[in-house]
């Protein structure tokens, strides 16, 4: 009865160029990426040159994107608040993935009742979301980078354990982990070397997910003034200063935001372009 | 009643099921029997229009004097269930599990005829007691997953013969069930059949299933039909070397008389043997 | 039934105390001594005495915990500590706002999601539905504050229809309140909508190829009617699981749409006292928050077990 495959799925697409949504995120990451990286080298303009004569100035030639309120170019700001809410968005991502990873393999590998208290302490974490928790540590530790960062993995680690966890389990369970055990490999070896290859690709579906959940969430963070203080600027912190002059400058801004959207929307679709590769029935399992 | 002519049935231009001519008689008790990927389910799912889409289907199925092949979805959905009704093979995949079993039951009346809603809820009891479920009333409002197999198979039979099709097609009805419940709903399927005059299309891999219930057996392999003729025919003097195989490959099948005796009555054919 | 009601009941208050108990513990360990924090580097050590003595800041973290839940239970929070307003009142006053924001955003998101999601699954070939897919990859690409401001721009300074900011209680006037809430609501649910409408179709799509589809089929139901009939229940169970995880995110943008819209919720007191170094504030806002989504997360355990009956006996046969 089998034969009868109802939704006539293709065959694993050999390559990237196969999955449009692949495709379409590295482009727009690759953009951003880009200009970030150019931007340790280059601006079109200073980034703090200020000229209140220019101010608020809609795009032209000269100033690609305008220039905000205190007669800066935009383009350029942008360019500079990418590197501080990509660096923000990388260190929590790593932090998630490698301690969530760590965390779900262990609760992955040890007896039932660990195995849930653990995940019930995931849970937790879960429930607390990192606007909360970066509030408060803005209350202790003051706004800046670093709580941006703490409140951020706070909420990556739980979330990748949960989604390594029930993988791993099945993985555990497989034959040929029980031959490695009677092999009188130890715990670690297997969930190292035979568990964590199997359960990459989901982590990696995962960090980019969550990469892009990171931006997001620094952007809002910084927009409520609580993320990077200036002199240092970022994505978020641009937008709060556009605020008040909407109706003035609009492209103020509707630019920055929307170039907040393309690299969301980049590293989201290369997350769900790896996933429907690397697994063509997971698309169902939208984590962030 | 039923008459299948030039049936083709492909996929990305292979061909799976090759039919030149397949028919049966108002009433018929007709045996379909092949080993899996022979192509039997995919014929009688082309006869309700419930191939998957990426199938391409040729040929001409005529039932009751109208062509079904080409119609729309939409007057193909007035023939299922009313006029052509299905059983298939794992019940429990086959009810939907969060909605009532009485519901479920009254499904086919509900879009078939004008009865009313307490007219309905008589009718599924009465048809739950034909079917020899105990306790319809209670049974009514459960669901799916608190039912045996046996059960929730009898409730798919309830549910294709309450607008007493004039065809039944059973597709490997007790295949997921265990032996001493497979006999109970083929006395059952029989004692249906024979009632109302109901024509059934019996599909199975089993052959001895098969010649319990058929009076007619059709032999499938590779999408084609090698052999066709009265069920005793088949079993006493096959023709065709698959068909020998596959009766060697079922060596408890029973004679005539034995069956009778497992069976319980002789159940006259359609042609009043 | 009961039983799935008051398994998830007790594991929602166990997760509240430990969830208060993390954010207390985070207060008290990281930054420093917390009177300091509150009252900046500069304060002399007579203010910063006094504070310690009204808050209790001296005590043990078991006694400061225990008097602090205490008050939660009675009602009785003290004074921020600038004297602006009584903690308790004003977290009670600000309930209803943030209730009807988020509430609001979450019920009007279901039934979008429902239709729209049902409707792409059914034409997943054609650009019709498959475009609903990347319209929603685009929505949940977009911030909300983001999202709040272009829709300021568009409906409240360029139409002029709507408010740009300021709340109305239904109490008071429930068509301004209607008005009022109307952009903050629509920019809240927008990610969670695009969230849902995903997973619908995708849970919709599979839920057509399963078997009883076939049967439904089989006894004279048209495509469209066997999805709705028999379809969209099966296909909303997994959507209550997934429903779990994006109540934090809601909560999370109730927190920057109250703010952009200068809703006086929950969420914006949370930002005003977090840059004010309110810490009892935040302490105790945190644990109306943590309450708020553990009591959503409730209403979806209490609605995966009305949709799915299997749960039900599940759960009894335990």
């Amino acid at each position: 009865m089998k034969k009868l495959s109802r939704t006539g799925r293709k065959s694993r697409k050999s390559t990237a160029l196969k999955s449009p949504q692949l495709l379409l995120g590295i482009i727009l990451s690759g953009f951003v990426l880009t200009i970030t990286f150019v931007s340790f080298f280059w601006t079109p303009w200073d980034p703090i040159g200020i000229n209140v004569e220019d101010r608020l100035l809609p795009p032209n030639l000269s100033h690609w994107f305008g220039t905000d309120r205190l007669g800066r170019d935009l383009f350029s700001q942008i360019m500079v608040g990418s590197q501080n809410t990509l660096f923000v968005a990388l260190i929590s991502t790593i932090l998630g993935a490698v301690l969530g990873t760590s965390l779900g393999l262990a609760a992955a590998g040890s007896g039932p009742r660990l195995g849930a208290v653990i995940t019930r302490i995931s849970d937790i974490g879960i429930a607390l979301p990192s606007i909360l928790i970066a509030l408060v540590l803005a209350t202790t530790l003051g706004p800046g980078r670093l709580s941006v960062i703490i409140a951020i993995s706070f909420w990556f680690v739980p979330v990748t354990a949960r989604v390594v966890v029930g993988p791993a389990r099945q993985i555990l369970a497989l034959d040929f982990v029980e031959a490695a055990m009677t092999h009188g490999r130890s715990r670690r070896y297997i969930l190292f070397r035979q568990v964590f290859p199997n359960i990459a690709p989901i982590v990696i579906v995962q960090t980019s997910m969550m990469f892009a959940a990171g931006i997001l969430i620094e952007a809002s963070l910084s927009f409520l003034g609580v993320g990077a203080q200036p002199p240092t600027t970022s994505w978020g912190k641009i937008l709060m200063d556009s605020q008040p002059l909407v109706q003035q400058a609009p492209y103020y801004t509707i630019l920055p935001g929307a170039f907040i959207v393309i690299s969301v929307l980049g590293f989201n679709l290369i997350g769900d372009g790896l996933s429907v590769l690397l697994d063509p029935q997971q698309s169902k399992k939208g984590v962030v | 009643m039923l008459e299948i002519n030039n049936l083709r049935i492909s996929i990305a231009g292979k061909t799976l099921v090759k039919i030149d001519h397949l028919s049966a008689t108002p009433g018929e008790r007709l045996g379909l029997v092949g080993e899996s990927g022979s192509g039997k389910t995919l014929t009688v799912l082309s006869i309700l229009g419930l191939l998957p889409e990426m199938m391409d289907v040729e040929g001409s199925i005529v039932f009751a004097g109208k062509e079904l092949l080409g119609k729309s979805d939409k007057e193909l959905a007035k023939i299922r269930g009313r006029d052509i009704a299905m059983v298939f093979q794992d019940p429990s995949r086959s009810l939907n599990p969060t909605m009532k079993i009485g519901r479920q039951i009254g499904e086919s009346l509900r879009l078939h005829t004008d009865l009313s809603k307490s007219d309905i809820k008589q009718k599924v009891i009465e048809l739950m007691h034909g079917v020899q479920l105990q306790d319809p009333e209670k049974l009514v409002t459960r669901y799916p997953h608190e039912l045996s197999g046996g059960q929730q198979q009898r409730v798919m039979i309830a549910m294709a013969i309450s607008c007493k099709p004039s065809l039944l097609i059973a597709d490997e009805p007790t295949t997921a069930l265990d032996v001493t419940v497979q006999q109970e709903i083929l006395k059952l399927l029989l004692r249906l059949s024979n009632e109302s005059n109901m024509g059934v299309i019996f599909v199975s891999h089993n052959l001895g299933v098969v010649q319990a219930v058929s009076e007619r057996i059709a032999v499938m392999h590779n999408g084609e039909i090698v052999e066709l003729g009265p069920t005793s025919q088949i079993i006493d003097s096959p023709t065709v070397a698959y068909t020998k195989e596959l009766i060697g490959a079922n060596p408890s099948i029973p004679s005539e008389q034995e069956l009778n005796r497992l069976l319980g009555t002789r159940f006259p054919t359609s042609r009043g043997e | 039934m009961i039983r799935v009601f008051i398994r998830s009941f007790t594991l929602m208050v166990i997760s509240a105390f430990t969830g208060s108990v993390v954010v207390f513990v985070l207060l008290r360990s990281v930054g420093g001594d917390i009177a300091t924090v509150m009252l900046g580097t500069r304060a002399t050590q007579e203010s910063l005495e006094l504070l310690r003595e009204t808050f209790g800041l001296n005590r043990s973290w078991v006694e400061q915990y225990v008097s602090w839940i205490g008050g939660v239970l009675t009602g009785n929070l003290g004074e921020a500590y600038s004297k602006q307003y009584v903690i308790s009142t004003e977290i009670a006053q600000r309930l209803e706002p943030t209730l009807i924001l988020t509430f609001g955003s979450l019920l009007i998101s279901i039934p979008i999601a429902l239709v729209v999601g049902l409707y792409s699954a059914m034409n997943f070939k054609r650009w019709r539905g498959a475009s609903v897919d990347g319209i929603a990859q685009i929505g949940l690409a977009i911030p909300q504050f983001f999202l709040a401001l272009v829709l300021v721009l568009i409906f409240a300074v360029r139409l002029g229809w709507l408010p740009a900011t300021g709340y109305v209680s239904i109490f008071t006037d429930p068509v301004e309140a209607l008005r009022s809430m109307v952009l903050p609501i629509t920019t809240l649910s927008l990610g969670i909508t695009a969230v849902f409408t995903r997973f619908v179709r995708t849970s919709m799509i599979e839920q057509m190829n399963e078997d009883y589809m076939r049967t439904a089929k089989a006894k004279g139901r048209t495509v469209r009617s066997a999805a709705i009939i028999h379809g969209l229940r099966n296909a909303a169970i997994p959507l209550v699981t997934t429903g779990a995880l994006q109540i934090g995110a809601l909560i999370a943008g109730s927190v920057v749409v109250e703010n952009v819209f200068t809703i006086p919720g929950i969420g914006r007191l949370l930002l005003t006292s977090a840059v004010t170094r309110e810490a009892i504030t935040v302490q105790s806002l945190s644990l109306v928050i943590l309450i708020i989504i553990l009591t959503m997360n409730l209403f979806m355990d209490v609605l995966y077990g009305i949709l799915d009956p299997r749960i039900r006996h599940k759960e009894a046969r335990k």
